[in-house]
């Protein structure tokens, strides 16, 4: 079930918020909470509830353990157990054919006899996002930074919270902690409203803006091979500005739902694309993710306290395993490899950047983002070798429909990146006439999502 | 408070839209008619439809608006939810009930084209239309003993598309939109789902607001402002006359790599009809692919093993059970045809029109006459 389907606008956001508000025990809330994280995850599969569950259990008993026991060993135990247990599930259903793919590759290109099975894996979605805010639970109660919870369903509720759990933001407990406390008395002034701004403008960005180009340049990509240079600019622009549309709006959806229940989710996306430098741009683009690499792998290996070299390599290692978060496939390493070696070449560059002019430094800063992004959606290293080549060296191709509506969307989007405020920045005290014509682009997006469903079975069409 | 009125609006208008009735909100008769199905047969009792701008599913589906061939489409059914005028096989025991899916409902013709009238017509004897969306045992006893047919000739219509179920026992476990009627393994008949259930289920599934906003939203993907993602559901190809003429991706994929199976459904379906005092035609319908194959520009060459039907019609003659393959016979039309641009199947649809059910209906005859 997505934010943007009519099951959950129609029925089961009304029936959760209804709910929750009528119950007045924190206890009963989080209950409520949890369970209604769980009804939402089991739409897509109601099998792999059982997996999140058991990571939470686990990493529930880890959090009892860190207060019952100060012994540095009986401590550590409770670090490593359950992070192996976590990241032993994280690594079988999302990296365990990639691993056997790539074992299957080499063993071939060395011409050595190897049978790797391929195992029919379903990958559970959301994975990444909740396995990730046990991990930074289990970490954080390890070094003190919080104090675990004994309240199960307190835990329970900020693993499986349902705006958060399918496509983050990834929220560590200490981000929540304080308004899962209050949640029975929540001090959030004008919360509803606001957080149906946020709520609206998420849906806008993604369902009109996001999705929209997505229409137009998927069917542009399947030609990857015959895109003339123009259409290979516009599928790269149009892929930059739908994929931070999609995120960010998708966030945006989050912190506004977060807000109907009284829980303040994080920021996620800060106007990525008006960073000056990469370093910038990952202080801005999935903030939620580049801090948690930050500090639960880039600090402990040493951060930059090593000297150059250490600090090129941890740079480096954080930035191929965020690649390597994003997905199970080697375009992905390779972009975490692509934004490492520019990070290195910033820190290497910083002192004659600010002799630069700021546009100077966007500009370029965006095109690399830009080329980033190309490594990112392309399905195998063919087809981004040729998306580039087909950018940067001049070649005709074939017109593809929707051009003119796409260059029309492009010209929207790049202004609302570059020159708008992100929604955190805005004051959500709209005037009538923004609010008529936020609830008419609302509209216009329940429209468009109850479009676009004709049937593909022959025998139910109409 | 907006966002939330909106919200509400939204859902009461799309459930208000929803007492809409079926047939004028659909492009050709079949998903009006199969809505709403709460008698025996797969579509609603005493159902009338009348079009004049029906055109075929395929152009449909494929949002392909230039290849719509716009015709008349009347479709009418009896109080059991077949495909036959009110009061039908009341009066007296017909001679032959046909039954199998759409290509013997009639899909696409009207009352008076479709299969049973065309027999019925050339014989002077009563037919009636037993058709679903597929050839089902548990229907077609329902038919025999409720029309007290005797002596008379059940017309089995099974399509290339299909594969033949492992067992008439395995049909016990079909339900809803296969069929209407289960038979249990001792026989007794029940109509699944009840009526309500079928009712609540139709309400659920269709949707005015939702068919008014996609058409407005695939007007736009015409190929020119937005790209039309549906034209991937159908295969467009080329007569060596110059017509462009629609299929089926799966046709085609049926068409190079055919199935085969080997099944005693018919046999077990013929021993069945015998013990009422009737017999059995199976009659196998080749998919619109394999008919205009030949004459196709540029098609990739004929596989060298057997067609599906070719090979289930071996299979049927070995079993002793009767069975006609109108695969050559629509072939040979095809060929008379294509010079004058009379094709016996539509342009626009998967189907055949009614010069390819007078084809098959002409070739039933012939080969009872054999017989």
């Amino acid at each position: 079930m997505l934010f943007n389907s009519l099951n959950f606008l129609f029925v089961f956001l009304p029936v959760t918020y209804f709910v929750f508000w009528k119950l007045k025990s924190k206890y009963q809330r989080y209950v409520w909470l949890t369970a209604t994280g769980y009804v939402f995850y089991s739409f897509w599969n109601y099998k792999f509830c059982a997996l999140m569950a058991f990571s939470t259990v686990v990493s529930y008993l880890a959090g009892l353990g860190f207060l019952r026991w100060q012994s540095q060993q009986a401590r550590r135990l409770c670090l490593i157990l359950p992070v192996a247990v976590d990241l032993t599930l994280l690594g079988v259903f999302k990296y365990a054919n990639f691993a056997m793919t790539t074992a299957s590759d080499l063993a071939n290109w060395l011409h050595v006899p190897l049978a790797t099975p391929y195992l029919q894996i379903i990958l559970p979605v959301g994975i990444s996002f909740y396995t990730f805010h046990t991990i930074t639970y289990i970490v954080d109660s390890y070094r003190g930074v919080i104090t675990p919870t004994r309240n199960f369903f307190e835990f329970a509720c900020y693993v499986s919270f349902f705006p958060q759990l399918v496509a983050g933001p990834i929220v560590r407990f200490r981000q929540v902690e304080g308004d899962l406390e209050r949640i029975d008395h929540p001090d959030l002034p004008e919360a509803l409203e606001r957080g149906m701004s946020f709520f609206t403008i998420g849906m806008i960005k993604k369902v009109l803006i996001a999705d929209s180009i997505a229409v137009v340049i998927n069917p542009m990509l399947e030609q990857w091979h015959i895109l003339s240079t123009p259409a290979a600019w516009l599928c790269a622009l149009g892929y930059t500005y739908q994929l931070y549309f999609d995120f960010s709006g998708y966030s945006d959806m989050a912190v506004g739902l977060g807000l109907f229940f009284g829980i303040r989710l994080p920021q996620n996306f800060n106007s990525p694309y008006k960073a000056l430098d990469l370093s910038d741009f990952w202080h801005r683009w999935h903030i939620s993710l580049s801090t948690i690499l930050r500090d639960y792998v880039y600090i402990p290996m040493g951060g930059g306290r090593g000297g150059e070299w250490l600090t090129f390599r941890n740079v480096m290692i954080t930035m191929l395993l965020g690649g390597l978060w994003h997905g199970a496939d080697w375009t992905f390493v390779a972009w975490g490899g692509y934004h490492g070696a520019l990070l290195i070449a910033t820190r290497y560059c910083s002192g004659q950047l600010p002799r630069v002019t700021q546009w100077l430094r966007k500009a370029v800063t965006f095109a690399l983002v830009v080329i980033g992004w190309v490594l990112f959606r392309s399905t195998s290293f063919a087809m981004a070798a040729s998306w580039l080549n087909r950018m940067f060296v001049w070649h005709r191709g074939p017109g593809f429909a929707g051009t003119g509506v796409l260059i029309a969307l492009l010209l929207v989007a790049a202004y609302l990146a570059h020159f708008c405020p992100n929604t955190f920045e805005l004051s959500h005290n709209w005037s009538s006439s923004a609010t008529v014509a936020l609830a008419l682009l609302f509209l216009t997006c329940l429209v468009m999502i109850l479009g676009g469903k004709a049937s593909p079975f022959l025998y139910f069409q109409f | 408070m907006l966002i939330p009125s909106i919200i509400f609006s939204f859902f009461l208008l799309n459930v208000a839209m929803r007492s809409i009735p079926p047939r004028w909100m659909a492009f050709h008769a079949w998903e009006a008619a199969t809505l709403y199905a709460t008698a025996e047969g797969d579509f609603a009792p005493n159902f009338h439809y009348a079009n004049d701008h029906a055109f075929g599913d395929l152009a449909n589906m494929g949002n392909l608006r230039s290849f719509r061939k716009y015709r008349r489409e009347v479709f009418t059914t009896d109080e059991f939810g077949f495909r036959n005028p009110p009061g039908s096989g009341i009066s007296k025991p017909p001679e032959f009930i046909v039954v199998g899916d759409s290509y013997a409902a009639g899909s696409g013709v009207s009352d008076r084209e479709t299969l049973s009238v065309q027999l019925s017509d050339l014989t002077g004897k009563p037919a009636y239309n037993g058709a679903t969306y597929r050839g089902h045992w548990a229907t077609t006893k329902f038919l025999i003993d409720r029309l007290r047919m005797r002596n008379g000739l059940i017309v089995w219509e099974f399509s290339e598309r299909w594969l033949v179920p492992e067992s008439v026992r395995s049909e016990t476990r079909i339900h809803s939109r296969n069929a209407r009627l289960n038979a249990s393994e001792d026989g007794e008949l029940s109509i699944v789902p009840g009526k309500y259930r079928q009712w609540a289920d139709d309400f659920l599934a269709y949707s005015p607001l939702d068919i008014l906003i996609d058409r407005v939203l695939r007007r736009a993907q015409n190929g020119v402002w937005l790209p039309n993602p549906s034209s991937r559901a159908v295969v467009v190809d080329r007569l060596t006359n110059g017509d462009a003429m629609l299929f089926l991706p799966d046709e085609l994929e049926g068409f190079y790599h055919p199935h085969y199976e080997n099944s005693a459904y018919f046999s077990e379906v013929n021993a069945l009809i015998r013990e009422t005092g009737n017999e059995l035609l199976v009659v196998l319908v080749p998919d619109k692919y394999n008919i205009y194959h030949a004459p196709l520009q540029g098609a990739a060459p004929a596989p060298s093993s057997q067609s599906h039907l070719d090979h289930l019609e071996q299979d049927l003659i070995r079993s002793n059970v009767p069975v006609l393959n109108l695969t050559s016979a629509l072939r040979l039309q095809a060929a008379k045809g294509l010079q004058n641009k009379e094709y016996d199947y539509f342009i626009d649809d998967t189907h055949w029109n009614q010069l390819g059910i007078q084809v098959a209906a002409n070739e039933i005859l012939r080969y009872k006459k054999i017989q």
